[in-house]
């Protein structure tokens, strides 16, 4: 009796898809907020650490500003839509990444400018459907996306691993030549309050080139925040 | 030894269908010294044993020796070789060459020959001396009459003191007096010299001249006197 | 033999007319080819020019996957400098270091190919100073100053005195930048150049990419520009190893050395049409020759002239119509090539733009260039096909029957 009951309610709050892609998609953002974040970029050439604090609304509008290394603090990104102003406290400039340097890395990760711009919903642009399940899958859900015909995607496929609580705890990517190109881990998930949790820490990994990655860790994520459109603007990417 | 030893020698050569038998087993010797008319009428093969002789032409079968040596073996290196330094030939429309000086066209032949240039300069100008040109070496054909030209011819041909002259109707574009001239010229050359002479002419006054006239009719001898 | 050369000197001007015709037209062929030489002997030391010289220069130095990967830390540790400036043969040794980056005026950007060169050194191995058209180069001494193609300057609409931004992925993976002044515009005829190039002093780009005392590139002019070789092979004794490799050119450019090996394939091309035709010249005027002279080539065939120097004969007569006709073509074409030397053909009337070859944009005077090898290609055709074009008719005369000959008229 206790077991059909218990059983009964893992069944009532099996999550849709929808629900499963939105904690994919939220990950470290959420619909507004702001977050001190430290990156760790390993390259074969580099090994570097940041700390930065970013702002997002949605997944329109992001700024993050740079805040250690001395060296590079400052240095301020603006995403708007589909377009990215990088702001040059050392010269003092603005300047919007042309388009053929999109696919440029950012601040020296593993992230692309593009993966910045086109931080396409997996919701919106892909076709997705649930291919695994808590019983066979190793207690989590897999939601296998591919693009839809007209998205402007790289990717061949990507499939998320999300636990039954919605929290992602991976994300791979593979080319349209069906090779795994790179793996997003989600860990160190926290509560954030509302009955919601998520992963703190983030690590990109890119299999074509062994070593490297790029590894974001949360000091703070606080999604409480109210956010006016007009904070992403070309006047407050330059305000120190 | 006999200069030409000629025996039983057949010539024929093809003209269209026909097979012309220019001679029919000629039998000739000459002897060093001999100053030797070939006569007879056109046609009876007075020029081409001539050509045989002078290693122009090869016979079609016979025995053929010229300065000892059985022309039928030799290459046509060989051949131009004898007829260089041994036979010296006289033509009857002289066959100068145009561009080269009385001189040089008497010289080329002991160019030819090798001889070094101080000598053979100091011969042909003796040799034209002889001949009666001295003081016309640097004449060219054009610039030098019949009979004068065929003295540059004569010069030329024993210039490089051949076995045996051999002259085809030297006399026939020339005045009376000027081939009288050379006649004498060429009997004074055998006389004082002992060049050998074989001439083929149809002029009286060489075999009036000569100490052989040899008769051909139809490709044989039909007479060998003797004077 | 000297008889040959009297009786071949003297009937050569027994027809004069015809002999100087064929001389003459022979000449026309021989002074056309010296002038089509030289012209494209000028052109290819234009594009030698522009390609060998003002880019990849005689001999390179470089990291040995950098060619290829265009990684930008694939460096060379600058002390090396030092090394080959101390090799005998070296004339001009110029650093280089390079990297994209996007350049920003106040209004405009645009993506582009940074050369930090030395500004010192940097002219005496590429003609650089003189592709100014606005401004200066970059001095020499100082930092902070930014020299532009010519077009990229236009795209940045940016002149003399105005201020770029740099801005670069760094070694390190910081987001490099920094801000220049323009100092001057360049037009160097190198497409790419002209359309993405920007000169900035190597200390300067060092401090951007964060490469410290590194360099991508070392190019060297040597002493003989025809003997490259053995200095390469030298300096590569000297300095190879598994992070330095020396290039001379045309290994490190293989393109650049097939077209100009096309400099060869054409004067071929010329060589063979022109002497084509001077070939048929000869031939026929020495076909005349022996059947005009059957009775007196019998005549010396009669009289003990073997065959061998009757081919000698003819074959002689002919060297001495080619002797002349280059005689009067050597002074034909010396007049024409000094012509071309000296005032070169200008064709900017036809390619206002320059010539562009294979993306090389050339100056549109091209001033001729004299190679005593052309000319002696050039003298050396004649003769061979003089003796090759005699050859029949002497053979010919050779094969004359003296019987047959004599009876010719």
């Amino acid at each position: 009796m206790m077991m059909l009951l218990l059983a009964a309610m893992a069944w009532a709050a099996d999550p849709t898809i929808e629900e499963l892609l939105l904690a994919t998609d939220d990950a470290g953002r959420g619909d507004q907020s702001v977050a001190v974040i430290q990156m760790h970029v390993k390259t074969d050439r580099y090994e570097r650490t940041m700390k930065m604090q970013a702002w997002a609304k949605g997944t329109e509008r992001t700024l993050v500003r740079i805040l250690e290394p001395a060296k590079d603090a400052g240095v301020t990104t603006l995403k708007v839509d589909d377009n990215l102003w990088n702001y040059l406290p050392k010269v003092d400039r603005t300047m919007k990444v042309p388009p053929g340097m999109m696919s440029g890395s950012w601040m020296g990760s593993h992230f692309s400018n593009d993966d910045l711009v086109k931080e396409s919903r997996l919701s919106e642009d892909f076709t997705c459907e649930i291919t695994g399940r808590p019983d066979d899958s190793g207690g989590n859900y897999v939601v296998s996306c591919v693009p839809k015909p007209e998205a402007p995607v790289v990717w061949g496929k990507v499939a998320a691993t999300v636990t039954p609580d919605k929290v992602p705890v991976k994300v791979e990517y593979w080319d349209e030549k069906g090779e795994l190109v790179r793996t997003m881990d989600y860990s160190d998930v926290r509560d954030v309050g509302n009955g919601r949790k998520m992963p703190f820490h983030m690590m990109l990994t890119p299999h074509d080139k062994p070593g490297e990655f790029t590894e974001l860790t949360f000091e703070s994520l606080d999604l409480t925040v109210q956010l006016d459109d007009g904070f992403f603007n070309l006047q407050s990417l330059q305000q120190r | 030894m006999s200069i030409v030893h000629v025996s039983d020698l057949h010539r024929e050569y093809q003209q269209g269908a026909v097979t012309v038998k220019a001679l029919r087993g000629v039998d000739l010797t000459i002897e060093p010294g001999e100053f030797t008319a070939l006569m007879g009428p056109s046609g009876s093969g007075k020029t081409t044993l001539l050509n045989m002789i002078g290693a122009l032409d090869r016979p079609t079968s016979g025995k053929l020796l010229v300065d000892g040596k059985d022309l039928a073996s030799l290459s046509s290196s060989q051949l131009s070789d004898l007829r260089l330094h041994r036979l010296g030939f006289i033509f009857q429309s002289y066959n100068l060459i145009p561009v080269l000086s009385a001189l040089e066209n008497a010289e080329f032949v002991l160019q030819l020959q090798g001889m070094a240039r101080d000598e053979r300069r100091k011969r042909v100008r003796e040799t034209l001396a002889q001949v009666g040109l001295a003081g016309m070496e640097d004449r060219r054909p054009g610039e030098l009459s019949g009979g004068q030209q065929q003295r540059v011819a004569v010069a030329r041909a024993i210039a490089g003191k051949p076995a045996l002259v051999l002259a085809d109707e030297p006399t026939a574009n020339l005045d009376s007096a000027t081939a009288q001239g050379l006649i004498e010229l060429m009997e004074k050359l055998n006389h004082e010299h002992g060049i050998t002479f074989l001439f083929a002419t149809h002029d009286p006054r060489v075999m009036e001249a000569a100490h052989r006239v040899v008769r051909m009719v139809d490709g044989k001898v039909a007479e060998d006197l003797r004077k | 033999m000297s008889f040959l050369l009297t009786v071949a000197w003297r009937n050569l001007w027994r027809h004069k007319r015809r002999s100087l015709i064929t001389a003459t037209a022979m000449a026309v062929g021989v002074a056309l080819c010296m002038a089509t030489l030289a012209f494209n002997d000028g052109m290819f030391e234009a594009i030698f020019d522009v390609m060998i010289e003002q880019q990849l220069g005689h001999v390179q130095v470089h990291h040995p996957d950098y060619p290829k990967k265009r990684v930008m830390n694939d460096t060379l540790p600058a002390e090396i400098l030092t090394r080959i400036d101390g090799e005998p043969g070296t004339v001009a040794a110029a650093p280089r270091l390079q990297g994209f980056a996007l350049l920003g005026s106040e209004t405009k950007s645009s993506g582009a190919l940074l050369l930090g060169v030395d500004p010192e050194r940097e002219p005496k191995v590429t003609p650089i100073g003189k592709r100014v058209v606005e401004g200066t180069f970059l001095p020499p001494g100082e930092t902070g100053g930014i020299v532009l193609g010519l077009r990229l300057a236009d795209e940045l609409g940016v002149g003399l005195g105005d201020s770029v931004v740099a801005v670069t992925q760094a070694s390190d993976g910081s987001l490099g930048n920094a801000l220049y002044t323009v100092t001057g515009i360049v037009k160097t005829g190198s497409a790419q150049i002209d359309r993405s190039g920007a000169f900035v002093s190597v200390a300067d780009l060092q401090d951007l990419l964060v490469l410290p005392d590194q360099l991508h590139n070392i190019t060297i002019l040597t002493d003989d520009a025809t003997d490259i070789a053995p200095y390469a092979e030298r300096l590569r004794a000297d300095i190879a190893s598994d992070t330095v490799e020396v290039q001379t050119w045309w290994e490190a450019s293989p393109q650049s050395a097939q077209m100009m090996s096309m400099r060869d394939f054409s004067s071929v091309i010329v060589l063979g049409i022109v002497f084509g035709a001077a070939g048929l010249g000869i031939l026929n005027t020495m076909m005349m020759s022996v059947f005009e002279r059957t009775r007196e080539l019998g005549v010396l065939k009669a009289l003990g002239l073997r065959p061998t120097r009757m081919v000698g004969l003819i074959l002689v007569e002919s060297v001495l119509l080619a002797s002349l006709a280059v005689s009067i073509g050597l002074a034909l074409g010396g007049g024409l090539d000094a012509f071309l030397v000296l005032r070169g053909i200008d064709l900017s009337a036809s390619a206002k733009e320059g010539i562009s070859f294979s993306g090389v944009v050339l100056d549109p005077v091209i001033k001729g260039v004299v190679r005593w090898e052309g000319v002696a290609q050039v003298v050396g055709a004649v003769f061979f096909v003089s003796l090759a074009s005699s050859l029949w008719p002497a053979i010919r005369a050779a094969r004359l029957d003296p019987v047959e000959s004599l009876r010719a008229e």
